[in-house]
């Protein structure tokens, strides 16, 4: 039988940029339309997700870690919440 | 149904007894394959080589920086000076035909910290530090915190 | 904004949060939603070496709330850059196995201490009470040479140091020896016999300066595996840049080799001289450097197997009295020893195509390719390990490719302090810090005096090595036996008739120190719970000299308490009059009515720094318990031994600033390469090189044969057995079985063999089958896939996996000189299980 619940998904990110390149980098992320930039500092930018699957989460970060002039994006924190009243 | 089990920790688990109240209690927590059997020089059956977990879902990472695990198997890949069967798949330039998440680009970086086009050559060799899982439980509970538990209580919880 | 949604609001704020934290980045005061703010979720990070193998990684360790919450590679550590393996990615799990002990257990039946009891919680005082009153028992009825302690590599520098001044000075016994000695003390001895001095001349820099590597049965890719990385590094970026890989069996090392060379057991003897013959016969000695820095000398031959005494390959073997003799010999009778060893005798007798022997060899020869030679286990656990360990210098001193960038004979080690605490201390039977020895009268007097001791309190006699230790315990001439940081019935070899049985003999009484209850700890009278890693502050020398040292980041669970707390405080329950001789106390009056803490520790060298130079960032139990900065005074008073003589270390808080420093440390310069001028402060101007370990300034070629294993596959045991280790699993597994990533990684030992032997035995891949030698057997399953690939007639068998301990299987015999066994060379049979 299908799972017919339905699921939040929230996630955390830490994105390491290349030295001198934060600002560029944050506009790009800013323009994913995904991601929202919650902090920034020491070639470190803290963004923040959201989404109906942890494959579409998977995606966003990959976009973020394909990003020119970033080093890496690494997913920090998940939380799942099952919806209200989506339980079968 | 698929129930995932290790054989071993139901077999030996009833073999072990243990005569007082603080080695019954220790008992709970101990398994003989990380003690050693009840007498400890007695030979005894081994397990039978388990399989690898295949299913391909993506494991969280218990920290940012821990090395995700490979959910797949990697019986028989060839990692030598010529071939690299994982960059074959996890390679940037081959994501998107194969699905499979692409190499960070942490490992373009060089030991001088100079970033590269490609796969640095010091992070060649993918299995020091990305590892399957067999489909077997732990033998003895792990208690490391997930630094989401610690000090973190979600709004709403009550 | 409905419920729902203000509820997601505060869990992305809270993510965020946790980002940050992680990230060390404040938040905007308007983003903090958690109480407590950010701080509640910060991090702290501080820096520590790897807790597993002898590359002394560094790493940064995240403390959240009393936690270890993860670590990574430290990037500003020079060994490691930012990297780590699989085992060290997973170092924040290492403490946290449900198992871990936490009060010290006692074997008691109806209420009191019985051997043949069951393990009951006891009290410290309980427990010290005990080991006291039978350490007393057993001093008065037997002595001292009763008395023994078997120590490691995993010892904190402070730990091995107080642990040898309580053994020797305190107890007045040698009986100390670490479970190093099953690891590189034939390395050891192998320096000392050369150079005069222990330890790599040069570092790890030479990876990155190297034309070529020569892996002497090391399988790095698996055993050091940041080591490897830099290996590869050098390979794949450098394509004049070769690799040859010498091993019984294809492993992952041989992944990266351009020359793999697979030999018969024990026959890496046979193709060191073969090497040394062709540099001879080819004319390309470096006879400018071979004149003015080596002298050659002949070694005895035919000596033994270190086995029991009455083994009739002892008795039958003539040199085995003098196994260490070594007598002066010229170059043109060094070069005849070595002529019998052709390409065609060699090849004949190795298996190996004389194409790659002829490889090899011109990597050495070729004046123009500067060469790292790398070995570990497969040299050192070798009943001809100090050889070999020579060998591969006679090579290296006849091109005179040493001491010099990229040009290194280079050791490696398995254990973390194997080079800080049991070389360095001086933790083995015969030795005294920074090199010194028991049995030289000047040394002692010098260590009785930095001590501050009476003269002539040290005993002369070196102790009872490792395995003559399980030997003395079985026989019953060792009857007082404390063990920490080491598993040894899980290591020993023979364990079955030569290591349980000392444990369980009813005239011992056995104590053992470990954070979880191994197959040891399980074997003892009493189990000490002890901290680990970075439950307390620490000291760690790795391979290459470098000693690193870190703070304690969190508190052990329980009771356990540090190794150094154990030592120190159990000292308190001995007084002098009790464990010294009378003639001594006569003579030194002051001495009496002290305890052992009061002149071992409270001698004024020890308790000399007040806590108040702790970091106060950081807690110190023993410093609090104790009420000195102790890990501070115990290093000075160590470092006293080698500062001036070629040791030298820094001032103890430098090591809290910096990633590690390579002595001898001088004028605040560590040292990369030594004996060579310009680049070891000790050799002077115009000294060129200078081997100043030896009075005459020179390095020993070693004139020895190739002689064969203790014991060979015959008719009914017919296949050789080779131990080791897997990259996911650090020796008996003890720490990372406990992570469950590491340990589904690897979650049991397998029997590799080869295909068709399996085949011919009618026995399936995964089929379970026994592993029978003379001495005993396991149960096993089979693996002819898999990572290493062996050939006819060896199998390989990890010994990480308590449930098939094959060290019941394995063989007993030393390296003569240095007393190492050797796991990689015993006969076998291998039998389906029906």
């Amino acid at each position: 039988m299908p799972d017919q619940r339905r699921y939040h998904h929230i996630s955390s990110a830490v994105v390491a940029v290349m030295p001198g390149r934060l600002a560029e980098v944050a506009e790009a992320i800013a323009g994913m339309g995904g991601p929202e930039i919650r902090a920034q500092e020491n070639n470190r930018i803290v963004v923040v997700m959201e989404g109906d699957s942890a494959g579409e989460l998977g995606a966003q970060l990959t976009a973020l870690g394909a990003l020119d002039g970033v080093v890496a994006a690494n997913m920090v924190f998940e939380h799942i919440e099952e919806l209200e009243g989506s339980a079968p | 149904m698929n129930m995932r089990r290790s054989v071993p920790a139901l077999v030996f688990a009833t073999l072990f007894c243990a005569g007082t109240a603080a080695l019954a209690q220790m008992a709970s927590d101990r398994s003989p394959e990380l003690t050693g059997p009840p007498s400890p020089m007695e030979t005894i059956p081994a397990a039978p080589v388990p399989k690898w977990v295949t299913d391909d879902v993506r494991k969280m990472r218990a920290y940012p920086e821990q090395p995700p695990v490979i959910p797949h198997s990697i019986e028989g890949y060839q990692l030598s000076v010529n071939t690299n069967r994982c960059l074959s798949c996890h390679k940037r330039e081959f994501t998107q035909s194969s699905g499979a998440p692409m190499i960070s680009v942490t490992h373009y970086m060089t030991r001088e910290g100079q970033m590269l086009a490609d796969v640095s050559p010091r992070r060649y060799f993918c299995t020091e530090c990305h590892v399957p899982q067999a489909d077997v439980r732990p033998l003895v509970e792990n208690r490391f915190k997930d630094m989401s538990e610690l000090g973190f209580k979600p709004a709403g919880s009550e | 904004m409905t419920a729902e949604l203000n509820r997601r609001e505060l869990l992305k704020a809270q993510a965020a949060a946790v980002a940050a934290a992680t990230a060390g980045i404040a938040l905007p005061a308007s983003a903090q939603p958690i109480p407590g703010g950010v701080g509640a979720l910060e991090i702290k990070w501080s820096k520590a070496p790897c807790r597993f193998c002898g590359t002394g990684c560094g790493v940064m360790v995240g403390v959240k709330d009393g936690q270890v919450v993860a670590s990574h590679g430290d990037t500003q550590a020079e060994v490691n850059r930012g990297l780590n393996c699989v085992k060290g990615y997973f170092l924040s799990k290492i403490m946290y196995g449900a198992d871990r002990l936490t009060t010290p257990l006692m074997r008691k039946r109806n209420g009191v201490y019985d051997k043949d009891g069951e393990f009951e919680p006891v009290s410290w005082d309980e427990a010290f009470g005990l080991m006291a009153e039978r350490a007393k028992k057993v001093l008065k009825e037997k002595g001292p040479t009763a008395i023994g302690m078997f120590g490691s590599g995993q010892w904190t520098i402070f730990e091995g140091y107080a642990a040898t001044k309580l053994m020797r000075a305190g107890f007045r016994s040698n009986n100390l020896d670490p479970n190093a000695r099953h690891c590189m003390a034939s390395a050891a001895y192998a320096f000392m016999r050369t150079f005069g001095m222990d330890e790599p001349m040069g570092c790890y820099d030479d990876f990155e300066a190297a034309d070529a590597f020569v892996l002497w049965g090391s399988n790095m890719a698996e055993m050091h595996p940041i080591l490897w990385t830099r290996l590869a590094d050098r390979r794949l970026g450098h394509e004049h840049v070769k690799v040859a890989v010498l091993s019984t069996f294809t492993h992952r090392s041989m992944d990266l080799a351009d020359i793999p060379v697979v030999f018969k057991p024990g026959t890496d003897l046979a193709i060191l001289n073969y090497i040394a013959n062709h540099i001879i016969t080819t004319g390309r000695v470096n006879e400018d450097f071979v004149n003015k820095h080596t002298v050659f000398m002949r070694g005895e031959t035919d000596i033994g197997y270190g086995l029991r005494p009455e083994d009739p390959r002892e008795t039958s073997a003539k040199g085995a009295a003098n196994a260490a003799n070594m007598e002066p010999m010229d170059f043109e009778a060094y070069k005849k020893l070595v002529s019998e060893y052709t390409l065609e005798k060699v090849a004949e007798l190795s298996g190996v195509e004389k194409s790659f022997l002829e490889e090899l060899a011109e990597l050495y020869a070729d004046p123009s390719r500067k060469v790292m030679s790398l070995w570990t286990m497969g040299f050192n656990q070798h009943v001809r390990g100090v050889w070999a360990n020579q060998m591969v210098y006679n090579i290296h001193l006849l091109t005179g490719k040493i001491s010099e960038p990229g040009n290194s004979p280079f050791s490696l080690t398995g254990q973390p302090s194997a080079c800080g605490t049991a070389r360095e201390v001086g933790t083995f039977a015969h030795r005294l810090p920074a090199d010194l020895v028991v049995t030289n009268p000047e040394h002692r007097k010098h260590a009785e005096e930095i001590w501050k001791l009476p003269a002539g309190l040290l005993p002369d006699k070196p102790g009872f090595h490792a395995v003559e230790q399980d030997r003395m315990l079985k026989d019953g001439k060792l009857n007082f036996y404390w063990v920490q940081v080491n598993n040894n019935i899980q290591a020993s070899p023979n364990s079955s008739n030569e290591a349980y049985p000392g444990y369980r003999n009813p005239d011992n009484f056995i104590v053992v120190s470990d954070a979880y209850p191994t197959v040891t700890a399980m074997s003892a009278d009493i189990i000490l719970p002890a901290a680990m890693w970075v439950e307390k502050e620490g000291a760690y020398g790795n391979a290459e000299r470098r000693t690193h040292v870190w703070h304690q980041l969190v508190q052990a669970p329980g009771e356990a308490r540090s190794d150094l707390w154990q030592l120190a405080e159990f000292s308190k329950r001995f007084t002098t009059d009790e464990v010294w001789p009378q003639e001594i106390l006569d003579a030194n009056p002051a001495y009496r009515g002290k305890t052992l803490f009061d002149v071992l520790y409270g001698n004024g060298n020890v308790d000399k720094f007040p806590r108040s130079e702790i970091n106060p960032d950081y807690a110190n139990n023993e410093a609090t318990e104790f009420g000195f900065y102790i890990q501070k005074g115990l290093f000075e008073e160590y470092a006293t031994f080698g500062r001036g003589h070629g040791h030298d270390l820094a001032p103890y808080d430098t090591y809290h600033e910096v990633r590690g420093l390579r002595w001898p440390v001088v004028d605040g310069k560590e040292t990369r390469w030594r004996y060579r001028e310009g680049l070891d402060p000790y050799v002077k101007p115009g000294e060129g090189v200078k081997f100043y370990g030896r009075p005459d300034g020179k390095a020993v070629i070693l004139g020895v044969p190739y002689e064969p294993p203790a014991e060979s596959p015959d008719d009914e045991f017919d296949i050789w057995l080779v131990t080791g280790r897997v990259l996911e699993h650090w020796h008996s597994g003890s720490m990372t079985l406990r992570v469950p990533e590491l340990y589904k990684a690897f979650p049991g030992a397998r029997c590799f063999m080869n295909a068709d032997d399996a085949r011919k035995r009618g026995i399936n891949q995964g089929a379970e089958v026994r592993v029978i030698s003379r001495r005993g057997e396991i149960r096993s399953r089979i693996e002819t896939r898999g990572r290493n690939r062996m050939p006819s007639g060896v199998i390989f068998v990890p010994w990480f996996d308590a449930s098939q301990l094959i060290n019941k299987v394995t063989l007993d015999a030393t390296d003569p000189i240095s007393k190492q066994t050797d796991y990689k060379k015993c006969a076998v049979k291998i039998v389906p299980v029906a």
